[in-house]
């Protein structure tokens, strides 16, 4: 089964940016992402056409659990983040997947 | 003879007439007690001057470890990443000739943003990272500075309509902040005590 997460939903009206821990937590309680990550086999996020910057801030804490869970490898294979505007995601989800696994480990790069 | 003659112990039994006390039994038995509380008052000098040259030995031994530590941080740890950290906040002033335009459209504001990332992403590999592994909480200080810092720019270059080319708007909305946070990193480090 897969969930979908729109963050259209949880933007903040007319801003083009997803920034800041505090944001972070809240599209994670308010997205159930946690829950949906036992419940569901994939994970599809939808990321609104005209942002233009999702900072590893807002990534660490709104993914914080479910990276922990899966772990980064399964984490990869089971949430999908899709984009079809200009910005890209993937350096700064990575900045924040590895930041939250040094959290855990100590120095990990 | 008998028994109390024979071991010469009349002196402890016989009961002594308090009248019979004279000044000079008084001033013996004053003798007795002043030296009693002499010797209570050397042995107690005695002991509270070991227990003293104890703490100051221990209190000079861990000055003496934050001091190696101290100077092992600057040496090993500021002294030759400083210039990364010189690097990251003049990097993120050169903005100011990355910002063409009075109107930043999203082609140029995705590419400072991911400049701006970009930057702070090499902060960490060669500046903070190396903090990590000597104190935990001065690294996640930096690093939530870091963060407030970058999350405002981008949010200031994606969510305003302000004009950047202009240098008052761009030192009140940029460059400000950008000098801010040095000063404070800068701060952090110097007010370190190695603890």
């Amino acid at each position: 089964m897969e969930a979908i997460i729109d963050l259209s939903v949880f933007r903040t009206p007319g801003s083009k940016v997803f920034t800041g821990r505090d944001r972070g937590i809240f599209v994670r309680n308010n997205s159930k992402i946690d829950e949906l990550v036992s419940s569901s086999d994939h994970i599809e996020i939808l990321v609104p056409d005209d942002i233009r910057s999702i900072n590893p801030s807002f990534l660490e804490e709104f993914l914080i659990n479910v990276v922990q869970k899966l772990g980064k490898n399964n984490f990869y294979k089971n949430v999908f983040f899709k984009t079809s505007g200009r910005y890209k995601i993937e350096e700064d989800l990575q900045e924040a997947v590895d930041s939250i696994l040094r959290e855990e480990n100590g120095l990990s790069k | 003879m008998d028994f109390q003659n024979r071991f010469n112990i009349n002196f402890f039994v016989q009961s002594k007439d308090v009248t019979d006390f004279k000044l000079s039994d008084i001033s013996d038995l004053a003798q007795v007690f002043i030296a009693l509380i002499n010797i209570c008052l050397v042995i107690y000098i005695f002991r509270f001057e070991i227990k003293k040259t104890k703490d100051a030995k221990a209190d000079e031994e861990i000055k003496n470890i934050t001091s190696v530590r101290l100077q092992g941080f600057k040496d090993f740890i500021i002294t030759p990443n400083f210039i990364h950290l010189q690097d990251f906040f003049n990097n993120l002033l050169t903005l100011k000739q990355k910002i063409t335009s009075s109107q930043i459209d999203e082609l140029l504001s995705i590419e400072l943003n991911s400049f701006i990332k970009s930057e702070v992403s090499k902060f960490r590999v060669n500046f903070n990272d190396a903090i990590l592994n000597v104190n935990r909480n001065l690294f996640d200080t930096i690093k939530s500075k870091i963060e407030f810092l970058s999350d405002n720019l981008v949010t200031v270059i994606s969510d305003s309509n302000l004009d950047l080319t202009d240098s008052d708007l761009f030192a009140t909305h940029i460059a400000f902040q950008i000098n801010y946070t040095k000063n404070e990193i800068v701060a952090l480090l110097i007010m370190y005590k190695g603890d």
